[in-house]
């Protein structure tokens, strides 16, 4: 943050209202003063609706202060001489992958941006060149835009702003929507190219992402909350917890360890850095495995039947069948749900998981085998498939652009009233409904499109439980929903499941899945790659790694000591359990010496 | 092999639909695949002889086999709409009295009459439908949207001289033809979001009709709504890429002309050409009669 000749953006008492007209003027943005230099890695957190993504379109002219001054390079983004200048020094990459993309083949859109800038043909092709291979992306230049996975999307989305040769890339929570092996690739990706001289301002809800930046920006309620390099940021825990956000996985554990441990230091932020912290702390002592130990079994619920709520046997499936088109989408494909039980389903993108997903409650019938609900086959033709639907409640990816009535209240109340409930059951129906989500039952009045990310999610999650349902299925339920946000929804889930009820749950987190489920199916191609208990599935990392799947950074965290030749008890998961191991660890080795 | 559920809009594709077998006649300019579409359905339309159609859909045809597609597949094409064509064709075969009426009647019962021209209205209806079905099937085949759409902004460029928004057209034809399947998946997902909440589309196949149009009504508003939302990140994106309209781009794409093509073009303007001979100068009837007296000949 010194030396003012290489200053990139200055932000100048900037204030932003999205309707400055308006007698009650709101401010998104308000009294933001600062400056970012050429080469920062400068990470924004805030929790949704804190203003991150009004914060990053000021900086490429996509919206300009309402008071006070934005300079990019010393052009001010108010005067519309230098707007093409501005928006080619400093690119933005979206979150979504399906609306950035403009061109139907890789290498037009790719060619769009330098085109508009009026390049000169034979540059034109050699940035083109250049934008796909730092990205990784040359052999599929060909290719249909539609045709590639929605990291290859984000990618591209890299290549085509790195065609107008900026200096800075605005990353507006672009690996959010990714699993586990396209955003490392994504993250390697923008690293690479930080190295190179990139000026990167990435917008985040992942405190992992934030903890690799040299500077971490707060925002809550349109104000700078907190300002400085990572390590200090991460320190000020009182006034993160303030305002609803999280520490990293690795801060988190480093601090347990200090706990008991005073010598070991606290500002660690990332895993590899505790690794390694651990490793000269312990004094490279290292003992040989004598037995491989194994976390305790999980404590397993009652299983109040042996027969499955809820079991897919054998499915086949196969989308856009008897056309030129058609893929196999699942191959015999079995699982298994008790009582009690919350099941976990893991795979990379593209593997499955929502194809399975889609026939646990009969939205797509399978090619071959049938899915059971309580032993009644869904094929069965006496089976009133509509009221299966509603036993087994359906939650999609991105729930809240599934809402579909202007009220709150209406929309929760969609299901029962589709089963021609009366009105006070409706009514009560509905207010049950919502207090379980944890809305206030006066929410039913409010607009949909008012409601925050996390409401939204809540609400749609209502909509699905005021049909009293006996299983839920959850396709990635927490996805870009901050720390907060998630951890409500967490609780509310692992509150429901009780008395023979039971959940699924498909995820990219592996976090998730690692709190929630009690059995896990790996799913990779369509088929079923392993099942067990989670800390048997999450035991066997080289099966994750070759699955596109990792372990959460807890565990992580032990996975690498063991690799250093720790003996270590493997399957352990959470932050509380890896404490506890590195505890055991730390004590038995000071005993030594 | 499976029932399809409802949920699946996308199952029945047959027209309109690419199919990468990279043959030659996929490596034809689309300028001229374009001139060459649009002159044959011209001629389909415009020419009203049975043979001057029967020509055409050989080379359509023929067009096809040189494609390497299964012809099977440009036939489905057909199939929805073949029971419609027949009764058209018979209306036009029994009950057109206006065509022919001095003509010498073959067979009559009360006002139905079949002349000599009705059967030739009632078989040319066939042929021309058929033509144009094949041909945009043919065109469809070995046609992406992209090169389509670089055929029709390069066709119209020497017209934006005189101001006609050559490239804006071309550029909202091309997103236009991306945002349908995501749009068409949206409402897929719409759907099965509110059948899990018990909106009946999704079984019992013999509901009302009305009570069907009835249940898409809160399909619309929230898609409407989602497509909005699309637009908007859409232009976002193309203004953070520093688009401003047609005015001072460069083109990555510049199709070039290669003499294949032009014998393409040739090949494909001569048998048009042959075939609008035959209807101009009445050539079918010449070897209509040529044929009868070879007949007549041959009887002798």
């Amino acid at each position: 943050m010194s030396g003012h000749e290489n200053v990139l953006i200055r932000f100048d008492g900037v204030w932003f209202s999205y309707r400055p007209d308006a007698r009650a003027r709101v401010f998104a943005l308000q009294d933001v003063n600062l400056h970012i230099v050429e080469g920062e890695y400068v990470a924004v957190v805030g929790a949704n609706g804190s203003g991150k993504s009004t914060f990053l379109r000021q900086m490429n002219a996509l919206l300009v202060p309402t008071e006070g001054d934005l300079y990019v390079r010393g052009w001010n983004t108010k005067s519309r001489e230098h707007l093409l200048d501005i928006r080619s020094t400093v690119g933005m990459v979206f979150q979504e992958p399906e609306t950035q993309i403009i061109a139907t083949v890789v290498e037009e859109d790719v060619a769009f941006g330098p085109e508009n800038l009026g390049i000169p043909e034979t540059e034109l092709r050699e940035r083109v060149k250049w934008a796909l291979e730092s990205t990784g992306l040359t052999e599929m230049s060909k290719r249909p835009t539609s045709l590639l996975s929605s990291g290859q999307k984000q990618l591209l989305a890299v290549a085509s702003t790195l065609a107008m040769m900026p200096k800075c890339l605005l990353l507006d929570e672009a690996a959010a929507m990714l699993d586990p092996a396209s955003k490392r690739r994504f993250i390697q990706t923008v690293e690479t190219l930080r190295a190179q001289g990139m000026t990167i301002i990435t917008a985040t809800h992942s405190m992992e992402e934030a903890a690799r930046a040299d500077r971490v920006l707060v925002l809550s309620d349109g104000a700078i909350h907190l300002d400085g390099e990572a390590d200090w940021v991460f320190a000020q825990e009182e006034r993160l917890r303030k305002i609803k956000l999280d520490l990293p996985v690795a801060k988190r554990l480093a601090k347990n360890i200090h706990a008991f441990s005073h010598c070991f230091p606290e500002n660690v932020l990332t895993a590899e850095a505790l690794v390694e912290t651990l490793d000269s702390h312990l004094g490279g002592k290292k003992r040989q495995a004598e037995t491989s130990r194994r976390g305790t079994e999980p404590e397993k619920r009652a299983i109040t039947t042996d027969m499955p709520i809820l079991e897919a046997k054998n499915l086949f499936h196969w989308y856009l069948s008897g056309t030129a088109l058609e893929v196999k989408s699942l191959h015999d494909v079995s699982l298994r749900v008790y009582a009690n039980e919350t099941v976990g389903i893991i795979g990379p993108a593209g593997s499955g998981k929502s194809t399975l997903l889609l026939h646990l409650n009969g939205l797509l019938r399978p090619a071959q085998g049938d899915v059971y609900f309580d032993g009644v086959p869904l094929k069965t033709a006496s089976v009133n498939i509509g009221e299966v639907r509603s036993k087994i409640g359906l939650l999609f990816q991105n729930p809240e652009k599934q809402l579909f009535e202007q009220y709150a209240g209406d929309d929760v109340a969609f299901g029962p009233r589709n089963i021609n409930l009366g009105k006070d059951e409706v009514r009560e129906r509905v207010r049950n409904a919502m207090e379980m989500v944890g809305l206030p039952f006066i929410f039913k009045d409010r607009k949909t499109s008012e409601l925050s990310l996390g409401e939204k999610r809540r609400l749609a999650l209502a909509g699905i439980l005021a049909m009293e349902p006996r299983v839920l299925v959850l396709d990635e339920p927490t996805a870009s929903l901050d720390p907060d946000g998630r951890r409500q929804l967490i609780n509310i889930l692992a509150r429901w499941n009780t008395g023979g009820r039971a959940i699924v749950i498909a995820s990219h987190s592996m976090e998730d899945v690692t709190e929630l489920a009690d059995r896990t199916y790996v799913i990779n191609g369509g088929k079923l790659i392993t099942e067990g208990h989670t800390r048997d599935v999450f035991g066997d990392y080289a099966l994750l790694v070759k699955h596109g799947l990792r372990l959460p950074v807890a565990a992580d965290v032990l996975r690498q000591l063991s690799a250093r030749g720790y003996a270590v008890t493997e399957g352990l998961l959470s932050v509380e359990e890896v404490t506890e191991e590195i505890r055991r660890l730390v004590n038995d080795e000071t005993h030594r010496i | 092999m499976t029932k399809r559920t409802e949920f699946e809009l996308f199952t029945k594709l047959s027209i309109g639909q690419y199919m990468p077998t990279d043959s030659i006649i996929h490596r034809i300019d689309p300028r001229i695949k374009l001139v060459l579409g649009i002159l044959l359905i011209c001629a389909a339309v415009g020419l009203g002889s049975v043979l001057s159609a029967v020509l055409l859909l050989i080379a359509v045809v023929f067009g096809l086999l040189l494609t390497r597609v299964q012809l099977r597949l440009a036939f489905t094409a057909l199939r929805p709409v073949a029971i419609f064509l027949i009764i058209l064709a018979l209306i036009q075969v029994f009950a057109v009295p206006r065509l022919g009426a001095e003509d010498e009647a073959i067979w009559q019962w009360r006002f139905l009459r079949v002349t000599h021209e009705s059967i030739t209205a009632g078989v040319l209806l066939i042929l021309r439908f058929v033509v144009i079905v094949l041909g945009l099937s043919l065109f469809s085949f070995c046609t992406t949207t992209t090169e389509l759409t670089h055929g029709i902004e390069h066709i119209l460029r020497p017209l934006q001289r005189i101001g006609f928004p050559a490239h804006e057209l071309a550029l909202t034809v091309n997103i236009a033809v991306r945002f349908i399947p995501i749009l068409m998946g949206e409402a897929e997902w719409l759907m099965k979001a509110q059948a899990s909440r018990g909106a009946d589309f999704g079984y019992g196949t013999r509901r009302g009709f009305f009570r069907r149009i009835k249940r898409l009504f809160p399909l619309f508003i929230p898609l409407f709504a989602q497509s909005l939302k699309h637009a908007y990140s859409l232009s976002e994106a193309m203004e953070a890429r520093c688009y401003v309209g047609g005015r001072g781009r460069t083109h990555f794409i510049r199709l070039r002309a290669k003499a294949g093509d032009y014998i393409a073009l040739l090949a494909g303007i001569s048998v048009i050409c042959t075939a609008a001979m035959i209807y101009f100068f009445h050539m079918d009837q010449l070897i209509w009669s040529m044929w009868k007296t070879l007949i007549r000949g041959g009887i002798h």
